[in-house]
């Protein structure tokens, strides 16, 4: 059985982002082992027995791993480092170019996998499965407010205006926030407790590929949500697939008119 | 001065002297190595001087805050008659002082905190009334409002008032209340009931700026502070232990060297450093300097011994070190992932690991520290040793070897194409050209680029031109090319069924194995060559062609035929582009494509 030892050197997200190639790679047949760095095992939890986690002696940081963890591999197993498809200067981050590039690499290292349906639906990340379910104690809102340390993470959130605009929605804020009584602040919590917190909510608005990329869950493929920042003429979403029904969104006057539409009007109706 | 001819005098300001004045712009550099000539993000940057050009061209300009060596500074003079910078860092004034030379009626640099009321009344002596403003520095919110309050008022009616805004960028350091809430509430509070909104240039580094009018001059009202406002915390001082001074600040002791003054986030992002050490206390933090102050000549010495073949030497040198601070590999990883680039940290840990029970990572940490300086031929010697000596990996060593031949390269042509080069755009683009073999250029007219091929020594080149006036001149430029071979073809290629590349190669005329670049200049037949090389192109990494933009070439290919065609070649696996150059008056330019690639890794 062929074995292999799979990582990525980017941040958290980006490396949760693998975490559907490695299951599809898992159906294939082969066994893998993958590299990570310390506290991002919870990320790739669940992938099955034939599936093995080396967890390196570095946290993720913002700018990703500390040490290439290449270094983690262990002796004798082939190994490759997972790129997100596209031959430009940026990633395009699609679930075919993912798989296109993974298997160029696998080819140069003579290895044919036999994808199990290679017009599968684009997957969903689940990885808090296992976790508890998080219960809300109102209607709420996903807002992703963190920083990264991406070129487009720029946007500034109206915290206090939300707040005005629907008054009966808690915002569930994944970094600190004015300190209203509608906002809660998430941004202590587990990336798993995230994940489930964000498929309790009604609608999901984030800014950035990391750490929004934690709300890709089945439960929330077809929910409504949004990314801020973005400027729908000159990028598409990452992760698309069809039906996809995120909105890109350029400033907080687009903000607040999406979710009065989506989220306060439909709940009238 | 157009469009073009302003940017390329920026450009030039911000790559004329590296040793000097830094090189590039804030977004040009990498993470671990920011030593930015201007201090901002080139095309947001050129966006704004276009804009204060046409709003303030041969104006006062007022500028609030110096980047490190005061490139920034130069490059308003370009625009303005008269720029006045202040700044509270003393050295940042002094460093611009130094760039600019002596003092002149069209610089003034005073040194001072800009929110001082002495020295805003020294500002407002200077320069009553400006024609823009430039807000820059690290300043966050409640700093920034100050300045933005003092100073405002002083730009004239339909004047410019710009905030540069990186902290979205400084993320891991972000403040809770920051200078982009100042913008957002701002335009919120001031701008949009007056009927005026910030444009913005950038993104997560961004310049904002506004139009002055009327009624954003009469008034100059700053915003209130928003609800649950918190002052930024600054470091406070914990004295000294050795060589390092210690702060507290954000929850946390930093060590930083005492002799590179108070602690700044900034400068910690931007891996200034020699070294930063991070513990949870006071009482941590001070044992980790005197260890580390301890342990870094002797684990020096052990990659000096390691270099020299010394293994058993350096092990025992490690060992000592480990037995008398057998805690220090542990306590230095929480500082490496707050400094991931410090050069110290990395070379520290990946001794004690080289030498302990996680070689292979010790490795690559030593791997990481020569990633920052890959002309640092002793390290380069030691990490090559680690392989060999501690990994029993001689091909891992000789990779290492042949990834620090290539960098070499990669500098050598870098600095021929910016020091002795000029007048095409293939020069802007070393990186493309470092690893060229060879060279076809098709319309080669007098050979006016051999001679720079030669210097960039490429193995082979040929050139073809038609005229036959022109090529005698090529062919006694080939004959002087002095490095490398180089051949002239007399004959006019295009697309079948006239002759084409791909005939010249079938009939062996053209060895298509020796090229990897292509250059086509043919005065608006160059689609047609293209056309007819579909076969030889499949060689070619890297096609570099004219377009001409002017209306009357009815004849010429759009530069989007042009693009189109090479990116849909060889079932949709052909080139990318990679860069446009026009030329200054517009009506030319050369477009720069290279072979699509799979991304295997970021």
């Amino acid at each position: 059985m062929t074995r292999l030892f799979l990582y990525h050197n980017g941040r958290r997200g980006e490396v949760l982002l693998c975490r559907a190639l490695y299951r599809s790679v898992l159906a294939t047949g082969v066994e893998l082992v993958l590299g990570a760095c310390r506290d991002d095992g919870e990320l790739l939890a669940g992938l099955g027995p034939r599936c093995q986690v080396v967890e390196g002696p570095f946290r993720n940081t913002a700018h990703g791993a500390p040490l290439d963890l290449d270094a983690l591999c262990p002796p004798g197993l082939l190994r490759l480092e997972v790129g997100f498809g596209g031959s430009g200067a940026e990633p395009t981050c699609q679930w075919p170019d993912v798989v296109g590039s993974f298997e160029r690499d696998c080819r140069r290292l003579g290895i044919e996998l036999a994808w199990a349906d290679p017009e599968q639906a684009v997957p969903m990340l689940d990885f808090a499965a296992a976790a508890p379910a998080v219960s809300l104690r109102r209607p709420s809102i996903y807002l992703d407010n963190a920083r990264t340390a991406c070129a487009h993470c720029w946007f500034v959130y109206d915290v206090e205006r939300l707040a005005r605009a629907l008054p009966d929605w808690d915002l569930l804020c994944t970094a600190p926030a004015p300190a209203l009584p509608s906002v809660v602040d998430i941004s202590h919590w587990s990336w798993s407790q995230r994940s489930r917190a964000s498929e309790a909510c009604e609608a999901l608005v984030g800014t950035t590929l990391d750490p929004f990329v934690c709300t890709l869950t089945e439960a929330n493929r077809w929910k409504c949500k949004a990314l801020c920042g973005y400027d729908a003429r000159l990028h598409a979403p990452f992760w698309d697939y069809p039906g996809n029904p995120m909105e890109l969104l350029a400033t907080m006057d687009e903000l607040v008119d999406f979710l009065l539409a989506n989220v306060a009007e439909r709940s009238r109706r | 001065m157009n469009q073009v001819e302003l940017c390329r005098a920026i450009d030039a300001i911000a790559t004329c002297d590296p040793e000097t004045r830094g090189y590039g712009y804030a977004d040009t550099q990498y993470a671990w190595h920011h030593d930015a000539a201007i201090e901002q993000p080139r095309r947001a940057f050129h966006a704004w001087l276009q804009l204060l050009h046409r709003h303030a061209a041969d104006g006062a300009v007022l500028q609030v805050g110096l980047d490190r060596r005061g490139g920034s500074h130069l490059a308003l003079l370009a625009v303005a008659a008269r720029v006045v910078g202040v700044d509270g860092d003393g050295a940042r004034v002094e460093a611009a002082r130094r760039l600019l030379g002596p003092a002149s009626s069209r610089s003034v640099l005073l040194a001072g905190d800009p929110c001082a009321a002495a020295v805003a009344a020294n500002v407002r002596d200077v320069l009553p009334v400006c024609d823009a403003l430039l807000l820059d520095g690290d300043d966050g919110y409640e700093r920034l409002r100050s300045a933005w309050h003092r100073y405002a008022g002083l730009v004239r009616e339909g004047g410019l008032v710009a905030i540069v805004d990186r902290c979205q960028a400084d993320a891991p350091a972000g403040r809770p209340f920051d200078r982009d809430r100042f913008v957002c509430d701002l335009e919120r509070d001031f701008l949009l009931p007056r009927g005026v909104r910030f444009v913005r240039h950038g993104d997560a580094q961004a310049l904002h700026s506004y139009v002055q009018t009327a009624a954003t001059r009469a008034e100059v009202r700053a915003p209130a502070l928003p609800a649950g406002f918190r002052a930024d915390p600054d470091p406070e001082p914990l004295g000294t232990e050795g060589p390092f001074a210690l702060w507290s600040w954000l929850g946390r002791v930093v060590a930083v060297p005492a002799a590179a003054g108070p602690l700044r986030a900034r400068v910690w992002r931007q891996n200034g450093y020699d070294t930063v050490l991070e513990a949870a206390d006071e009482a941590g933090a001070r044992r980790l300097a005197g260890a580390w102050t301890d342990a870094r000549p002797p684990l020096a010495q052990a990659r000096s011994l390691l270099q020299q073949g010394a293994v058993e030497a350096a092990r025992s040198t490690v060992a000592a070190v480990r037995a008398r601070h057998a805690w220090l590999a542990a306590a230095l990883v929480p500082c490496l992932e707050a400094a991931p680039w410090n050069r110290q940290l990395l070379l520290a840990l990946g001794t004690l690991w080289s030498f302990g029970d996680a070689p292979r990572q010790g490795s690559a940490l030593l791997r990481r520290a020569l990633d920052l300086d890959m002309l640092d031929t002793d390290l380069l010697r030691t990490v090559a040793a680690a392989c060999v000596h501690l990994l029993r990996d001689e091909a891992e060593a000789r990779a290492l070897l042949a990834a620090a031949k290539q960098h070499v390269r990669r500098r050598k042509v870098a600095a021929i194409c910016h020091e002795e080069l000029h007048g095409h755009a293939l020069w802007d683009y070393p990186q493309l050209l470092a690893e060229v073999r060879g060279v076809l250029e098709v319309g080669a007219h007098r050979g006016e680029h051999v001679a720079a091929f030669a210097r960039l020594e490429f193995a082979e080149q040929c050139h073809v031109e038609a005229d036959p006036a022109a090529f005698a001149a090529l062919e006694r430029a080939c004959a002087a090319a002095g490095s490398g071979r180089a051949i002239a073809l007399r004959c006019a290629v295009g697309a079948a069924p006239r002759l084409t590349l791909d005939t010249l190669v079938a009939e062996g005329r053209i060895d298509a194995q020796r090229y990897d670049l292509l250059v086509v200049d043919t005065g608006g037949t160059e689609l047609d060559v293209l056309r007819g090389a579909t076969a030889l192109l499949r060689h070619v990494d890297i096609v570099c062609v004219a377009v001409f933009l002017e209306p009357g070439r009815a004849e010429a290919p759009l530069p989007q035929q042009i693009q189109a065609f090479l990116r849909d070649l060889h079932g949709g696996d052909g080139f990318d582009l990679r860069a446009f150059e026009p030329s200054l008056d517009g009506r030319r330019g050369h477009a720069i494509f290279e072979r699509k690639r799979a991304r295997g890794s970021r």
